[in-house]
């Protein structure tokens, strides 16, 4: 693929293939949706006016996305298609029947320029292919953890190539005990949906899916897992026997080590560690619905339990005082996202502190004879 | 000690009037023996737990899969006699069971014991299908089944090689010298099933006379829809061989075994039970996962594990093999299952 295949950021053709894609995935429901309402017309159109002048595309753009978040492709591809770049798309080969069906329909949604200079490919993490694609690029896009980004690092990219990667993450949520206490029955429903939705919404493995629960200025409130365990039976979210005792084992392992104080198993799809020790913790891995409980007596106490490569932060039952103390805390910390409850998984092309549409252009310096 | 009593006891011939209650006591024993010795199980004992069971349900239980992550050992290092290791097929995952001579000498007496009462008191010429022990072969529980069976036959023969390749003239030589009486056949499940059923034209070896004693899962052959029947009925079919016995147990318990008996189900003996449990409220059931309970473990923490094994049980008593105490099958294993995320994948062991 060659420079000729791209184009000006926000170019007319990009513009309307993402409005047809948009219009394509809105009825799929579920993460489909939630692209197709991220690459609405509207949401483009506000892209496009915010543009710095004198941006252009980057070239040819290398994404590798991971096989279980099956959305996860379109946001990086796409973004990078309106940025009037040409684009290799590697999607796992273990994506089931129907997204590549969904793949197959985009794919002939595109026509001419974007038809072109964009190739979707399904190939293995180990495949030579990956070593010939990483040479020919302007920028390569990873997705998908520390192994992933490792093993393609054996293929060495063009010395005037760049790389954006987005490496495993940690992401946690805080509630104030008084926010919560203080809160009515419509709020605390609220604020449980919302958390179920962030925690078990890919079954807690997302990057951003939180994983330790922080409650300041007191014990976590005996209703609040209640109703999780409540919002849970509702919704019919069913934990995998193997994963109910998958987190036995974690539990009953960190008593072990005494890297939990207590473990409660509230039903096979909630279980409670409680800590005080995270950091001991977080060397482990775990997911599925197993909350670590944590509590601090105050805000600016965050401070010791925050690492620099923490994802996100979500929070509940704040005051506004409060909330620009955890801002604070977070950014002396380094955390990359402070978002409400229920936006944990909300995809932004800001991610893990990168502007997508500034690191898939790049900056034209023109500077003008004076008259 | 109540343990010996259970372990010396006649395996079957226990009423659960006479068994339940001098089993849950050699349970708390155990269990007290263990927070006494593993300052790890006292701590996940007294987190989760009481100590002291009034009922058999109430025992602590450890899930399977803690000796894979975790070290648990009720003996000081120096008396640590060897260490098994599971063979780890599903995850790559190895379980360390940490063994002192008295653990050991116990599994191998009662295996004997347990398998002796099915196969009868005169030791019987015994092929085994698989290789001969020997050179640095590490200590797996396959390992420790194919030596530890050999006291319950005479003039053992291996019949495969180390590619698991059939040796067929050593095969006929040795069945030449044992030319009639009743033989004893040892393997596990799949391996009989891949490197000597599936080897043998019908008829080009007669087994009728022999008994059949396997083990090591149903796993690898679901995949290939074999069941416990066409099992049988293959092995009838190809090699004349009806008499097919196969037993349940597992590395983390190496020597407690559950046997099939002619009835087709599987039997606890006097020093070991089951409980099978509802897969969502944990509370005992007809069908669901199996825990398995083992009057034998002192050197580790592994008298009360629960599995990732599906089964059912049939009755507590009064099987029409003649045995007594609860029978069971096992259905199935619990599936596998990915948790998604846009990290990297990881399967939950």
């Amino acid at each position: 693929m060659t420079r000729a295949l791209t184009a000006r950021p926000f170019a007319d053709d990009a513009v309307a293939f993402a409005e047809s894609v948009s219009a394509l995935l809105a009825p799929l429901g579920g993460p489909w949706t939630a692209a197709s309402f991220f690459f609405r017309r509207a949401a483009v159109e506000k892209m496009r006016a915010d543009l710095s002048p004198h941006r252009i595309a980057r070239g040819n753009v290398f994404h590798v996305t991971p096989g279980n978040v099956p959305t996860q492709f379109l946001y990086s591809w796409l973004l990078s298609v309106l940025c009037g770049n040409t684009n290799v798309v590697r999607v796992s080969s273990k994506l089931g029947e129907d997204v590549r069906g969904v793949i197959q329909r985009i794919e002939s949604l595109a026509k001419d320029r974007i038809r072109e200079g964009n190739r979707i490919v399904s190939i293995a993490h180990d495949d030579p292919q990956l070593g010939e694609l990483s040479r020919a690029c302007d920028v390569r896009v990873l997705w998908g953890g520390d192994d992933t980004i490792t093993r393609l690092r054996q293929w060495p990219l063009r010395p005037d190539a760049k790389e954006v990667a987005f490496p495993d993450r940690f992401s946690l949520s805080l509630v104030s005990t008084a926010g919560w206490d203080a809160m009515d029955d419509a709020a605390k429903t609220r604020t449980v949906r919302d958390f179920v939705a962030d925690v078990w919404i890919f079954d807690q493995m997302a990057c951003s899916s939180p994983k330790a629960l922080v409650w300041v200025g007191g014990d976590s409130p005996s209703d609040f897992y209640e109703r999780v365990a409540a919002e849970l039976e509702r919704t019919n979210v069913r934990a995998a026997l193997v994963t109910a005792i998958e987190k036995m084992r974690f539990g009953m392992g960190g008593l072990a080590d005494e890297r939990v104080a207590t473990v409660r198993r509230i039903t096979n799809e909630l279980v409670v560690a409680e800590t005080s020790d995270l950091d001991a913790l977080r060397g482990a891995s775990w997911g599925g619905g197993l909350v670590v409980d944590v509590r601090v007596s105050s805000i600016s106490d965050l401070v010791r339990l925050l690492r620099p490569s923490d994802q996100t932060l979500t929070y509940a039952g704040l005051t506004s005082e409060q909330l620009d103390e955890l801002v604070a805390v977070a950014e002396t910390a380094g955390v990359c996202r402070v978002v409400p409850f229920g936006r944990a998984l909300a995809f932004t092309r800001v991610w893990d502190g990168m502007d997508l549409v500034e690191e898939l252009t790049r900056i034209v310096v023109v500077e003008r004879e004076r008259a | 000690m109540i343990r010996d009593e259970l372990i010396d006891a006649k395996p079957y011939a226990l009423a659960p009037a006479e068994k339940d209650p001098r089993f849950l006591a050699a349970m708390n024993e155990l269990t007290a023996h263990h927070v006494a010795h593993s300052v790890q199980y006292a701590r996940i004992v007294k987190g989760t737990f009481g100590e002291t069971a009034t009922r058999l349900e109430d025992v602590p239980w450890l899930p399977v899969s803690l000796f894979k992550s975790h070290d648990l050992r009720s003996v000081p290092q120096e008396e640590v006699f060897k260490v098994v290791a599971s063979s780890g097929t599903t995850t790559g995952q190895v379980s360390r069971v940490v063994l002192d001579r008295q653990t050991a000498s116990l599994q191998s007496k009662v295996l004997l014991h347990l398998l002796a009462d099915l196969v009868g008191p005169s030791r019987l010429p015994l092929l085994i299908v698989d290789y001969a022990p020997g050179g640095g072969r590490a200590i797996n529980a396959r390992y420790a089944a194919t030596v530890g069976i050999q006291p319950l036959g005479r003039d053992t023969f291996y019949c495969l090689d180390e590619q698991l390749r059939l040796d067929r003239d050593g095969l006929r030589a040795w069945l030449a010298k044992h030319p009639e009486g009743p033989i004893l056949v040892f393997g596990f499940t799949f391996i009989l099933w891949q490197s000597f059923l599936r080897e043998l034209a019908d008829g080009e070896i007669d087994l009728s006379r022999a008994t059949l004693l396997h083990t090591g899962g149903w796993k690898r052959l679901e995949a290939e829809k074999i069941d416990n029947a066409s099992y049988k009925e293959a092995f009838a079919k190809r090699t004349g061989l009806r008499r097919v016995h196969n037993f349940y147990g597992m590395a983390e318990q190496v020597g407690t075994v559950f046997v099939e008996c002619e009835a087709g189900v599987l039997h606890a003996p006097a020093c070991a039970e089951i409980i099978v449990r509802d897969e969502r409220t944990w509370a005992p059931s007809d069908h669901g996962v199996i825990q398995v309970m083992s009057v034998l473990p002192t050197s580790y923490p592994g008298h009360s594990l629960l599995t990732e094994d599906l089964g059912r049980v049939i009755g507590k008593d009064g099987c029409a093999c003649g045995r007594r105490g609860t029978h069971f099958v096992v259905t199935g294993r619990a599936p596998r299952a990915e948790l998604r995320g846009c990290s990297d994948v990881r399967a939950v062991p």
